[in-house]
């Protein structure tokens, strides 16, 4: 788990969104803070004894150690491990074990495990699936966008947008469409232009906050032209409220847009235009 | 002085009542001394209904009026067969209008008013003094009002008044209800009390003969050129055989209406007035019409009956079967079966008739208002060719069910009902569709999936919709797995076990789903399933989704032991044996194995097993019931800790079913019945099997209580019971002691010791107790001091029969002869 994830967690947890994120969270830290008893090096048979040997600290650091070596026997050796029924923490562990793997062998594995029942062991095998390189493990993440929880939906939706998935942008734009936030992030990241009309139609439908992330990765990018990036200024200023004033002004400052000065001038003309307190619905001017 | 005078005042009141001839008179109707059920006075006037000459037909023959709704309120009549409005008239009435040969009359500021019913103009008015209009008929030139006196219920009035001038001609007093009347050839037919009909004279006013019901009801009478009929669910006519009038008469025509929604009689009743604006009542009706048959018999007209409940008609063969339904657009608030089929009118103002084959329209004429009530006569109404094609029986009953009119659930669920009974196999398809509809409400969801289970055909629509699995992209929902997987088990449909291993796999299946799931695949499975049930098992052995629980691990680790034959407990022990399984599956597997072991251990040789197979019960006994709950406390007191989370009040769950023969349950009910006790209940209690009886079904119930249970009264010392009585004994206030052996009817009755001085003393045996009357006791009075408790519950097991002898105080001592030592004499 990369630390932009972590923090990712944290902001969910924060807003109370995802405790099987935390959960993750947590025993990803519990990782690094515990002892590494066995070394990498250890013999898989050595290892796969540890995974038994019911000693809690054995057992992690086996799991971890495993998934470090990698290889049709180690990865097997965890599948096994998790197939076996393990306490929470164990099972995720290993599961984030056989990400490190980065092999097809992990992916078997992972993709097995799918379809576990709680919502926290299935994050765990998406973002292990995600560190796992290879169309087939896009298609499976894309598979995580039809989970009834949002916290899969999301991991899968983020990596799929920072692994540059372009042959799941269909169901990208889907979840996009569905109200997945991380979708919108990972669509603004791999969506060519003429596919941003479908996302602006969106527009005024679906919360702004939402499409903020995807906005703010198209203007950030630099394959995206000058006239496309002031069309969405516009837009946005056509919803002139007050959330996306702050993110107009919060953009002006980013030093990409030293380089576009036109693009900087109408982020700073659409900003000023937005008024601070806007009158309520109704009223009168 | 004063004395004197009131007592001369009495002398005088009786000889007046000596001299009016109070009690030798005969009244002229409505006596109570009356002689009912006098056979060759019935007969006498049936003959005379029967060869009455037919009187002419009004000149419009086909015409509705109604009441409109709206802000001017106005009379109108229509003429259905020149589809037109025939006269209108402002009129605030206060009662629906009511069409009286060529009369059509209402009730406005007290007083009753004839319209003309060809041109509307006003032929009569007649003054009702106060006495509420509660319908009336007409015959010779004459109308006939049943009304109520204003004040007390129990007196209602008949007034004869002259239909050209509404001049009173006479007025007879009931006690009692008294019904709208029929009038027919000189004889005004009026139900009376709900059980009586009086038949009288329409010149004079006095009553010739009575039909007095043995054991039904007359709650309507409808007289005409056909011959007179009266009755309530059922249709008797009137004949010699009228003076017999039970439910055994052979000559009567029952109707199965009993298991329609809303129970509605044959008629409208006689006894409630028909209000002028909007209501419900009228909305669920059946229309018929009633046909002589020999000399005393009666059947449906055409062999056909209609029956409406607001927005929906179903029409029966005279049998019961089921010809076609229809949804209508709006609520039916009259109608009136004719040869050519069902006349209707909507409030809406539409009138429709429907063909008496099919339904199909055969006319739909707009009013062109909005009306709040109406009364038809379209005997002769011929429709047109078909205006709507016909809807076939099944898509009829389906488009109720899927109805979204949340006020007319009873009569989609007997939609429902009624469509699980025919064996198309697309009906389990429809059934499943209702069942799935979000829109459903629950209680309809139930009897879908009561319904369901009972299907045999179609299956396979069940193994299909097994396939559905729940898509956040593509927006679908899972497969109703609670309702799917025991009607599998209840039809033993094999198939579908692949399909339910799949949802096994799924995460997506819900929790709640899980223990019926689980239990389908054990049912329904063989030696396949044991490993898919065993990997399953071995996953989730540790993980917390299943901590709180447990239920479907269990069943798992059940199916493994049932199909792993020798295999199996040392399979499922190596589930447990590592430490790994949460502690409630260990518990579980311990349990499924220590029997087993046992079984084995002492397993005596198969003949001898055989030999000691026991006959199924008749009857599943409230023990074995008590049984299977006990067995399944846990999962009902999950669902019942959430119960009191949102009713601490809660004091107990009571839980009522069907039990099928084979141990399967259905049509589940619960108290209390808020969605989320059901939701999680339902699925399941549904899943418990019951030990097999012989009995078709039976009706059982579960009561489980939630409230520490009073302690149950500890015996005495002295062994001695205590009794209610003891504790209020307990609190009498010792410085007023009753009388000693004085029995209390004796301070309260005066005429005690009168009675007692003409009964003989009985014999006294024992020295205290005081010479009293020795009434015995009533058949009603010896149940209620020995009745055992009326119900059995789970919390409150059943006691022990209570003694057979009428229940003694305390101090009672051994056995008196009867009448001297009862409870009922006092004691010192």
């Amino acid at each position: 788990m990369s630390a932009r994830d972590e923090t990712h967690c944290v902001a969910r947890q924060t807003f109370g969104l995802g405790r099987q994120c935390f959960a993750v969270l947590v025993a990803a830290c519990l990782g690094l803070l515990a002892p590494r008893v066995v070394h990498a090096g250890a013999p898989v048979a050595k290892l796969s004894a540890d995974l038994a040997s019911g000693d809690a600290t054995k057992t992690a650091a086996a799991i971890d150690a495993l998934g470090e070596r990698g290889g049709h026997d180690a990865v097997a050796a965890l599948a096994a491990f998790i197939r076996a029924g393990q306490p929470d923490p164990l099972a995720d562990r290993a599961l984030t074990a056989l990400g490190a793997a980065r092999s097809p062998e992990a992916l078997d594995a992972l993709a097995a495990m799918m379809r576990h029942r709680r919502a926290g062991a299935r994050i765990a095998v998406f973002g292990s699936i995600a560190r796992i390189p290879g169309e087939r493990a896009n298609a499976l993440l894309a598979e995580g966008l039809r989970d009834s929880d949002a916290g899969v939906r999301g991991v899968c939706a983020r990596n799929l947008g920072e692994r540059r998935a372009r042959s799941q942008i269909e169901p990208l734009f889907r979840a996009f469409e569905r109200g997945v936030p991380e979708a919108a992030v990972a669509v603004g990241r791999i969506a060519v232009a003429s596919e941003l009309a479908r996302f602006h139609a969106r527009l005024g439908q679906a919360p702004v906050q939402n499409m903020l992330g995807g906005y703010e990765q198209l203007l950030l990018r630099a394959d995206i032209d000058e006239a496309t990036k002031l069309d969405i200024v516009a837009r946005l200023g056509e919803v002139a409220s007050l959330s996306v004033k702050r993110f107009l002004e919060r953009m002006q400052v980013d030093p990409s847009f030293k380089t576009q000065a036109r693009v900087q001038r109408s982020l700073v003309d659409t900003a000023r235009r937005i008024d601070e307190h806007p009158k309520p619905a109704g009223a009168t001017p | 002085m004063i004395a004197r005078s009131s007592r001369a005042a009495s002398w005088i009141a009786l000889c007046a009542l000596a001299a009016s001839g109070c009690g030798a008179a005969i009244a002229p109707a409505f006596d109570a001394r009356f002689e009912d059920n006098d056979e060759a006075r019935i007969a006498a006037i049936a003959g005379e209904l029967a060869h009455a000459q037919a009187q002419a037909a009004p000149a419009t023959a086909n015409l509705l009026v109604a009441t409109t709704y709206g802000a001017e309120p106005a009379l109108i009549a229509y003429d259905l067969s020149q589809a037109r409005v025939a006269w209108r008239v402002p009129l605030a009435a206060e009662t629906r209008p009511e069409l009286l040969g060529d009369l059509v009359v209402a009730t406005a500021a007290g007083k009753l008013i004839g319209f003309d019913a060809a041109t509307g103009q006003p032929r009569v008015q007649a003054d009702l003094d106060g006495c509420a209009y509660l319908g009336a008929a007409s015959d010779q030139g004459r109308i006939f009002v049943a009304c109520q006196p204003a004040g007390p219920k129990h007196e209602a009035r008949l007034l004869a008044c002259d239909a050209q001038s509404g001049r009173r001609l006479w007025q007879r007093s009931a006690h009692g209800e008294i019904g709208r009347p029929a009038a027919y050839a000189g004889i005004v037919l009026v139900p009376w009390q709900r059980q009586s009909l009086s038949l009288i004279d329409a010149r004079s006013g006095r009553e010739r003969a009575r039909v007095r019901s043995r054991d039904d009801v007359i709650d309507w009478v409808r007289a005409g050129a056909g011959g007179a009929f009266f009755g309530h669910r059922a249709l008797y006519r009137l004949s010699a055989a009228s003076a017999r009038v039970s439910r055994d008469d052979p000559g009567r025509a029952s109707l199965p209406s009993e298991r329609l929604p809303g129970e509605p009689a044959a008629q409208a009743s006689a006894f409630s007035p028909e209000p002028a604006g909007r209501s419900a009542r009228g909305r669920i009706a059946l229309y018929l019409e009633p046909e002589a048959i020999g000399d005393d018999g009666v059947r449906l007209a055409r062999d056909r009956y209609y029956f409406v409940f607001y927005r929906y008609v179903f029409a029966f063969d005279a049998n019961g079967t089921l010809r076609f339904s229809r949804v209508l657009a709006h609520d039916v608030i009259a109608g009136q079966a004719v040869a050519a089929g069902l006349v209707l009118v909507q409030d809406s103002g539409e009138a429709l008739l429907l063909s008496e084959q099919d339904g199909s329209e055969r006319m739909h004429l707009a009013i062109g208002a909005a009306l709040a009530s109406a009364a038809l006569r379209a005997p002769s109404l011929q429709g047109v060719q078909a205006a709507t094609p016909p809807v076939p029986l099944e898509r009829g009953l389906t488009e109720i069910a899927l109805d979204t009119d949340s006020r007319l659930v009873p009569a989609r669920a007997y939609a429902v009902q009624t469509l699980a009974k025919l064996d198309a196999p697309e009906v389990t398809r429809e059934l499943l569709d209702i069942y799935a509809q979000s829109v459903t409400p629950p209680e309809l969801k139930r009897v879908a999936a009561d319904a369901l289970r009972t299907r045999r055909s179609g299956l396979e629509y069940l193994i299909d919709a097994l396939m559905a699995r729940y898509d956040f992209l593509e927006q679908t929902r899972p497969a109703p797995l609670a309702v799917i997987a025991p009607a599998l088990v209840d039809a033993h449909d094999t198939r579908a076990v692949p399909h339910l291993l799949e949802r096994l796999a799924d995460h997506e299946t819900p929790p709640s789903a899980l223990p019926v799931l689980v239990h389908a695949i054990v049912e329904l499975g063989d030696s396949s399933v044991v490993t898919p049930l065993l990997d399953w098992l071995r996953l989730y052995r540790n993980d917390s989704s299943f901590a709180d629980q447990p239920e479907a691990l269990i069943e798992a680790a059940r199916g493994v032991l049932v199909h792993g034959g020798s295999e199996g407990p040392a399979l499922l022990a190596s589930i447990a044996q590592d430490g790994r399984a949460n502690p409630a599956l260990a518990s579980g597997i311990a349990s499924l194995l220590a029997p087993a072991t046992a079984a084995t251990a002492a397993a005596p040789p198969p003949e001898t097993v055989a030999a000691k197979v026991e006959p199924l019960p008749e009857k599943l006994a409230q023990e074995a019931i008590d049984s299977v709950f006990a067995e399944h406390i846990d999962d009902l007191r999950a669902c019942a800790i959430d119960e009191i989370g949102r009713n601490p009040q809660l004091a107990q769950l009571r839980i009522a079913f069907i039990a099928e023969s084979n141990g399967a349950t259905h049509a589940l009910s619960f108290a209390p019945n808020t969605p989320e006790l059901v939701d999680c209940l339902y699925a399941k209690v549904s899943a418990y099997r019951f030990p097999h009886f012989r009995s078709g079904r039976q009706v059982a119930a579960y009561t489980f209580s939630l409230r520490p249970r009073e302690q149950p009264q500890a015996p005495a010392e002295d062994g001695a019971e205590h009794h209610f009585w003891d504790f209020y004994a307990a609190k009498a206030d010792p410085a007023q002691p009753w009388p000693e052996g004085e029995p209390w009817w004796r301070t309260h009755q005066w005429l005690a010791p009168m009675l007692e001085r003409s009964t003989p003393a009985p014999a006294a045996t024992n020295a205290a107790s005081k010479p009293a009357p020795t009434p015995e006791p009533s058949p009603q009075q010896v149940p209620m001091a020995t009745a055992a408790p009326a119900t059995t519950t789970a919390s409150n097991p059943p006691a022990a029969p209570a003694p057979a002898t009428p229940a003694t105080p305390p101090a009672q001592q051994p056995a008196a002869p009867e009448g001297e030592d009862a409870w009922w004499v006092p004691k010192k």
